[in-house]
């Protein structure tokens, strides 16, 4: 059972405690599956007046009775190593902390921790890595961050492996004892310290990962490393490996959960981690596609794919980038074909779901039946796919009807109705899905040697409905722009998709992802409502009108096809 | 190296967790070890807030503690202890020290206070460890304090003379030379706490068995 864990004085009113107990009340009202807390700190005087605080709430007062929160006193100091790595994830809720000694004695024990965005925290913990930082002072946001690793184990997993990556020999006492010796020894042979330029916390953790797999690197590619250079743009870790005689792209596949972890429904019976096998078996089906960099070594145990040079200075205008972004969409989806039976199935679920009236149901199928075709068609089980937008359009709307807390208001609203407007717009389209790159933007495009053009990051690939991968390019062109237009991305869209369902699924991807995003936000305890996404929202129904019930002049302009 | 570390205002020895005990309580005992561990002299003087504790222990021949009677022998507010910034100068200074320091590393702005009289009399080199900023509380609207306006004062003082500032983040860092600008970038260090990996490691397979055991509760 996930558990979540807070240690620290009860009665000192900068650790937050308050805001603690008000975010596990959210918890506890909200559809998550079961979990454990466990308060740690305090005389046992003062546990005791926690747990009569407990006591005041009927939800609580229950799980006090089932044990499934336990609020303990002061523990000695080598029981707290045993709590911690038995703890799925440690919160921190502090109004103000100088340093925050609790995160790293639980990210040493491997431990992510959420905590508050606040003095030394900050600098401890790093953000989606090895925890989550949310909003001080705000409980919804500490819940939301808190509901991940609730919802999918696996958050803190991962998480807490990166923690003890980055923790262990930074903070160890022996190596800080030895700087403090240092410090005193210049002064009194009266030599300036010289001032440290120490990478980022980021591209510290980021180091070790790559210096931990560097052996493995070596090995696959039968030489030393004489250097290499951090250019990873994902969560996955990459580098520009240099080697005598040769240079190589590597990657470093890690077995993750996806993204938008708040959307895997508890309890989903497809595979929701990013597993390294897959992620290699998949990047080496895709290299046949010349776009694509070609995998040149791999292990798969440790998930390190060793791919042919490529760097991350390719200079190219918009227009020129976005043909080799669509053409590379294009020769990705020629590799495979979408038939046979489960294609048919596929079908069949969609027909279903048309006439079905439990949403979670159709959500589930949908995810099992694109899970199933993925695995006929491209034999890898893939983590969940995003598959048909309006089928996201139903899983965005149970989300945030039964998770209204999880967002910021105002945002709610606003998406709760787009949402609905574009439900009921159009029936389900029954269109099989096609192979396509998941997640086309600019940093993704990259130099070969000999000067060409290489898509990367193909972690998102996968089977989708729709012109997924044009709705995707247009988005990220548009989150670029300070003020959000909808109306010329889609009518870009408009332009390049190729029948009347794939410019209206196309647009539908396109609202959905900036909502996406403000998810994967808001469940990272990010709580503010961007300007951007709130004006996105509203102006796109009229933007979406505009497009598909154009005047007769426009409608032509639209309609012109253009060369790719 | 003969290391003097002032904790006036908190006992490295008290347990963290408890009261207004928190972690670097434990980073004093800890790097206090370390120093012991790599062959320095280390004497810590604090102040006695219980009666039940000794007031001299001797643990082993690099490391000994002085606990200090000034004011009642209580835990009390340690920011209402400004007043005592004299008394506890005199009361340091008529320990039985055998000759000088090589460092006096103190902690809190009350520590500094008192260190900066002890250099250079007593020690050769002075080093502050900043642990709060009085302007930081301030800025965060936490609620005033009487002793806020000669913690400030002080705060200014100890970091114009020290020989060095240790922060523990660089967000520390960044709050010193924003917040008290005359400070000079030169004399900041970061070093954040350590801690003791022995201790905090990840522990393996299920240990509700040892739980229970150790904690005398059923889980």
């Amino acid at each position: 059972m996930p558990t979540i864990t807070y240690v620290g004085r009860l009665t000192d009113s900068r650790k937050g405690l308050e805001i603690f107990l008000d975010a596990l009340e959210l918890l506890l009202l909200a559809d998550l599956p079961p979990f454990r807390t466990r308060i740690v700190g305090g005389a046992p005087h003062e546990a005791a007046l926690v747990e009569q605080t407990l006591g005041r709430i009927d939800i609580c007062r229950e799980l006090l009775q089932a044990g499934r929160i336990e609020v303990w006193s002061r523990v000695e100091r080598d029981v707290l190593p045993e709590l911690y790595s038995r703890s799925t994830v440690v919160c921190i809720p502090s109004l103000r902390e100088q340093f925050g000694m609790v995160a790293v004695e639980a990210m040493m024990c491997g431990t992510p921790v959420v905590a508050s965005r606040i003095g030394g925290l900050q600098d401890l913990i790093i953000h989606d890595l090895t925890g989550y930082l949310v909003d001080r002072l705000n409980p919804l946001a500490l819940a939301a961050a808190l509901a991940q690793f609730i919802r999918n184990p696996s958050l803190g997993a991962w998480m807490g492996r990166n923690a003890l990556l980055w923790s262990t020999k930074r903070f160890e006492v022996e190596a800080i004892a030895k700087r403090y010796v240092n410090v005193y020894e210049n002064l009194i042979r009266g030599v300036a310290e010289p001032i440290s330029d120490e990478p980022c916390a980021l591209a510290l953790l980021r180091q070790r990962m790559i210096e931990a797999a560097r052996p493995v690197v070596e090995r696959l590619i039968g030489s030393c490393l004489t250097g290499w250079r951090d250019v990873s743009s994902s969560p996955t870790p990459s580098f520009v490996a240099e080697a005598e005689n040769a240079r190589y792209f590597v990657k470093l596949h890690q077995r993750r959960p996806p993204s938008l972890t708040c959307l895997v429904r508890p309890g989903f019976k497809s595979v929701s981690l990013n597993d390294p096998r897959t992620m290699i078996k998949l990047a080496r089906f895709l290299s046949s596609a010349p776009i694509v960099p070609r995998v040149v070594f791999a292990d798969e145990d440790s998930g390190i794919l060793v791919q042919e040079p490529l760097l991350d200075d390719l200079l190219l205008t918009e227009q020129e980038a976005e043909v080799r972004m669509l053409e590379a969409s294009e020769q990705i989806q020629l590799l495979v074909s979408v038939d046979g039976s489960e294609a048919e199935r596929f079908l069949r679920t969609l027909q279903c779901a048309a006439t079905a009236t439990e949403e979670d149901r159709v959500v589930d199928d949908i995810d099992e039946a694109v899970r199933d075709l993925s695995y006929a068609i491209l034999d890898v089980k893939l983590p969940l796919r995003q598959c048909h937008p309006q089928i996201e359009l139903v899983r965005l709307a149970t989300y945030l009807r039964k998770n209204p807390w999880a967002v910021s208001p105002e945002f709610g609203v606003r998406a709760r109705s787009l949402v609905r407007f574009l439900i009921s717009e159009r029936p389900l389209v029954h269109s099989l899905p096609r192979l396509q790159h998941g997640s086309l933007k600019r940093e993704h495009l990259m130099r070969r040697p000999d000067g060409s053009a290489a898509v990367c990051d193909l972690d998102r690939a996968g089977l989708y409905v729709g012109p997924h991968d044009i709705a995707h390019w247009f988005h990220d062109q548009h989150a670029r722009n300070e003020a959000s237009e909808p109306f010329h991305m889609l009518s870009q869209i408009h332009r390049f998709a190729r029948t009347d369902d794939d410019r209206f699924l196309g647009a539908v991807w396109f609202a959905i992802f900036p909502i996406f995003n403000a998810l994967w936000r808001f469940a990272r305890g990010d709580w503010v409502s961007r300007p951007w996404e709130m004006q996105f929202m509203t102006a796109y129904p009229e933007a979406f009108r505009k497009v598909f019930t154009p005047s007769r002049e426009s409608a032509t302009a639209l309609r012109e096809p253009r060369d790719i | 190296m003969r290391i003097l570390l002032l904790t006036l205002t908190d006992d490295p020895f008290d347990p963290a967790g408890v009261g207004r005990f928190g972690g670097s309580h434990a980073f004093f005992f800890d790097i206090a070890r370390q120093f012991v561990r790599m062959g320095h002299s280390v004497t810590i003087v604090t102040r006695l807030n219980d009666p039940g504790k000794p007031r001299f222990q001797s643990l082993g021949p690099l490391c000994h503690i002085y606990r200090i009677v000034i004011g009642p022998p209580l835990e009390i507010d340690h920011h209402s202890l400004g007043y005592l910034r004299e008394d506890l100068i005199v009361s340091v200074r008529s320990l039985p020290l055998e000759g000088r320091f090589d460092i006096v590393q103190t902690s809190n702005w009350l520590s500094g206070a008192v260190g900066l009289a002890l250099v250079p009399g007593t020690a050769d080199r002075h080093v502050h460890h900043v642990l709060s900023l009085g302007r930081v509380r301030r800025a965060l609207g936490e609620e005033p304090s009487s002793n806020d306006q000669v913690r400030d004062e002080w705060e200014c003082r100890i970091f114009a003379s020290a020989d060095a500032l240790i922060c523990v983040t660089e967000d520390e860092q960044n709050a010193i030379e924003r917040l008290y600008p005359d400070v000079a970038k030169r004399q900041i260090t970061t070093i954040p706490y350590g801690i003791n990996s022995d201790v905090f490691s990840p522990r393996p397979g299920d240990a509700h068995d040892y739980l229970r055991r150790s904690s005398n509760r059923f889980t």
